[in-house]
């Protein structure tokens, strides 16, 4: 996967100033969201429990890779679903739930976008389970070297950020 | 329960669902290290990958890495493959060769993960106190306090 940065350099820009910030800082939250449900679950997982369960004798390798399910389209939707649905009140700051769940979704979507864009050494993003358990990657360019478009990316996210309404 | 809470409810069941059946569907189409350690016979010749795992040596035709199963040996390492050298992070595709030994066909260096380690937590933890603070303001400004 491409960095945060990356992920949040690249949402930033893409709305190219057409939202609000309010709206854009939602739409840029929705880029992180996939690795943050996905990621920071398994890693924490695999590096706390898992090597005591080990020792223990009990399998969680499916649990850790089974977080994988919310870096995928149908993981995502019930992820944001229940974000929009869920949050309190307060924490919505006039942003209607529906408008809310579109931003949390455009925002991952463009995440999964770019993720699919990648070459792993070996291909893991089956974003059309359950329906089919084939990987799917474009490998347009290496996994390792995202941050190679921080020098392009940095001045578009400054420009389109300037750009939007406060 | 208010319809929305409802639906927030079965959306976060559906998550989990979702988690568990895609560990599952995975689980059963790929063997583990460890698994192949208790019963090499029943791994032998069958494929394997280790993501993100550290050289500890690299001698003649193999190398040593370490794991959260414990000690690998990948070998025979690929001729058209300069050895890496202790500390580096490689992952590897290939397939069991019994014990805790994987026989390499692919290999790959991760020279920057370290630095995209320190990015992605310095990151993590920007986007986490952002969000702790947005929602403490929120919190303090609710409209019950206004």
């Amino acid at each position: 996967m491409p960095d945060l940065l990356t992920h949040t350099l690249l949402n930033v820009a893409l709305p190219a100033g057409r939202l609000r910030r309010r709206e854009l800082l939602v739409f840029v939250f929705g880029g992180v969201l996939p690795d943050i449900v996905s990621r920071v679950p398994a890693i924490s997982i695999s590096r706390t429990i898992q090597p005591i369960a080990v020792s223990q004798g009990v399998d969680l390798d499916w649990v850790v890779t089974g977080f994988g399910a919310l870096h995928l389209p149908l993981g995502l939707l019930f992820v944001v679903t229940a974000l929009a649905a869920g949050l309190p009140r307060f924490l919505l700051d006039g942003v209607p739930r529906r408008r809310l769940a579109a931003l949390l979704l455009g925002g991952g979507v463009a995440h999964l976008l770019l993720d699919v864009m990648q070459w792993h050494v070996r291909p893991s993003y089956r974003y059309l389970f359950p329906f089919s358990m084939r990987p799917l990657e474009l490998g347009w360019f290496d996994s390792d070297v995202g941050f190679f478009a921080w020098p392009i990316l940095v001045p578009l996210a400054w420009w389109a950020w300037r750009r939007s309404d406060p | 329960m208010t319809p929305r809470h409802g639906l927030a409810l079965v959306s976060v069941l559906c998550a989990l669902l979702f988690v568990g059946l895609f560990g599952r569907a995975i689980d059963a189409r790929s063997v583990s290290l460890a698994e192949c350690a208790a019963r090499p016979a029943s791994c032998e010749g069958r494929e394997l990958y280790l993501g993100f795992t550290r050289v500890v040596a690299a001698e003649g035709d193999t190398v040593s890495l370490r794991s959260w199963m414990g000690p690998v040996q990948v070998t025979p390492w690929l001729p058209d493959e300069p050895l890496p050298s202790p500390g580096t992070i490689i992952s590897v595709v290939g397939y069991h060769g019994g014990g805790l030994v994987v026989v390499p066909e692919l290999v790959k260096e991760h020279p920057y993960r370290r630095f995209k380690e320190v990015t992605g937590i310095a990151m993590l933890g920007a986007w986490l106190l952002a969000l702790g603070f947005w929602v403490l303001r929120r919190w303090r400004h609710r409209p019950s306090h206004a």
